[in-house]
């Protein structure tokens, strides 16, 4: 299947040297792939997974600390999106209600989870990370990532959504359902541990 | 402004949200101490750090398949769904119970993916797990499978007089099952030992069990 401009623009998203497409581009581009996935067009759906599944993964990855619940949530969290199309009224762009639904899927399932079972998560393996064509200095990322998924789970997750996704402390209460204190109070607590465990 | 003081605004500081007033006064302490100007310095760098993370990673293997199965199997269930609402439908409630069979089935076949977590403790439920060993597990399907055969017969004695919609609804969800229980079997052959596929072995048989009854109990 061919790849759209959106997801080479996702690919080299972050220093790139391919100019990136505009946010009016891409929600042109996606309009009709959304309209035709709302009516039931798998196909559609899949071209809007393949533009969207790199950060819909990486996102997963850092709030589960764990590469295999990774791509179940990534996997979950489209089957939602499929699921909810009908109620996606174009408001915002199409990429921001799916990452919002991701961070519910990933929290939700974490919180079920942990009624469940006392699972343990894997902190060491970063295989996942290691892929190709990625930052200019990878001994640093690759110590930041372990480090973050050493984290404890609620401290994590604001981290991950405020520093690494630029998501503001009210939008982080409300796709969490703590409070924006509570968000604060996490992110404070987080950059310490963080900075704790990279000069260990 | 005390270093305390400093110390719980830095956060604001770094993010830019503080007002213009509490900013100055926390330029004004870091200009004359070197304690608080190292504390800012340490945590700018890591949320420097933290920012400069690419945004974008590829899953180790295409997640589209299972996706495209998924939606599928979710389709299979809003239809049966849409036949057991039917009001003059005398076959609802067995209905119902097939589709809440389908989603079961769905939640077993996600658990049979491989893990590489370490797993927790059993969860909370009647399901009993199969004592763990091949021969363990044989013993146990062979008695579950008797009693599914049994079943299995009487249903057939009744397929006359049942209305081939209901039919292909009830063997639609017979066959989802079925796969699912094979998916289990062959996840068992690679780890025999595994409490938890003895559990999901067990629970799954059962909802066939329960499905059958419930399905031969409202034909009656």
């Amino acid at each position: 299947m061919s790849r759209s401009p959106a997801c080479l623009e996702a690919s080299f998203d972050r220093g790139g040297a391919i100019p990136e497409a505009t946010p009016e581009d891409r929600r042109r581009e996606e309009e009709p792939l959304i309209r035709r996935a709302r009516d039931g067009d798998v196909a559609a759906f899949e071209q809007l997974y393949r533009d969207h599944v790199g950060r819909v993964f990486a996102l997963c990855l850092r709030l589960a600390g764990d590469a295999s619940l990774a791509e179940e949530l990534a996997q979950e969290a489209f089957v939602r999106a499929w699921q909810k199309l009908g109620s996606f009224r174009g408001e915002s762009a199409f990429g921001s209600w799916l990452y919002t639904l991701t961070v519910n899927t990933a929290l939700s399932e974490r919180r079920s989870r942990r009624r469940r079972t006392s699972r343990v998560v894997t902190t060491d393996d970063l295989s996942a990370f290691d892929r190709p064509g990625r930052p200019a200095r990878p001994e640093h990322r690759f110590d930041l990532e372990r480090a973050l998924a050493k984290l404890p789970p609620g401290a994590r997750a604001v981290l991950v959504l405020h520093d690494v996704e630029g998501y503001k402390h009210q939008e982080i209460a409300d796709m969490t359902g703590i409070a924006a204190g509570t968000s604060k109070a996490q992110l404070h607590r987080a950059r310490r541990l963080l900075r704790e465990a990279l000069t260990r | 402004m005390t270093c305390e003081h400093v110390t719980e605004r830095l956060d604001d500081y770094l993010d830019g949200e503080l007002a213009e007033d509490a900013f100055q006064e926390v330029e004004l302490h870091l200009a004359s101490c070197p304690a608080c100007r190292e504390e800012e310095r340490s945590l700018r760098a890591v949320v420097e750090r933290a920012a400069v993370l690419p945004r974008h990673q590829d899953p180790p293997r295409d997640l589209w398949p299972e996706i495209a199965e998924e939606i599928a199997s979710r389709r299979r269930f809003t239809m049966v769904s849409a036949v057991a609402a039917r009001p003059a439908a005398r076959w609802t409630a067995g209905l119902a119970a097939a589709a809440t069979v389908v989603l079961a089935v769905w939640m077993v076949s996600r658990e049979t993916r491989p893990e590489r977590e370490i797993a927790g403790p059993a969860p909370q439920g009647s399901v009993q797990p199969i004592a763990a060993g091949r021969d363990g597990f044989a013993e146990a399907e062979r008695d579950y499978q008797r009693a599914t055969a049994e079943l299995m017969a009487a249903l057939g004695a009744r397929r006359a007089s049942l209305s081939p919609q209901t039919t292909a609804t009830i063997d639609e969800n017979l066959r989802v099952i079925d796969v699912a229980l094979a998916e289990i079997r062959a996840a068992l052959q690679s780890d025999p030992s595994s409490p938890r596929l003895g559990r999901l072995l067990a629970s799954t048989h059962e909802k066939k069990i329960e499905t059958l009854r419930r399905v031969l109990k409202l034909t009656t």
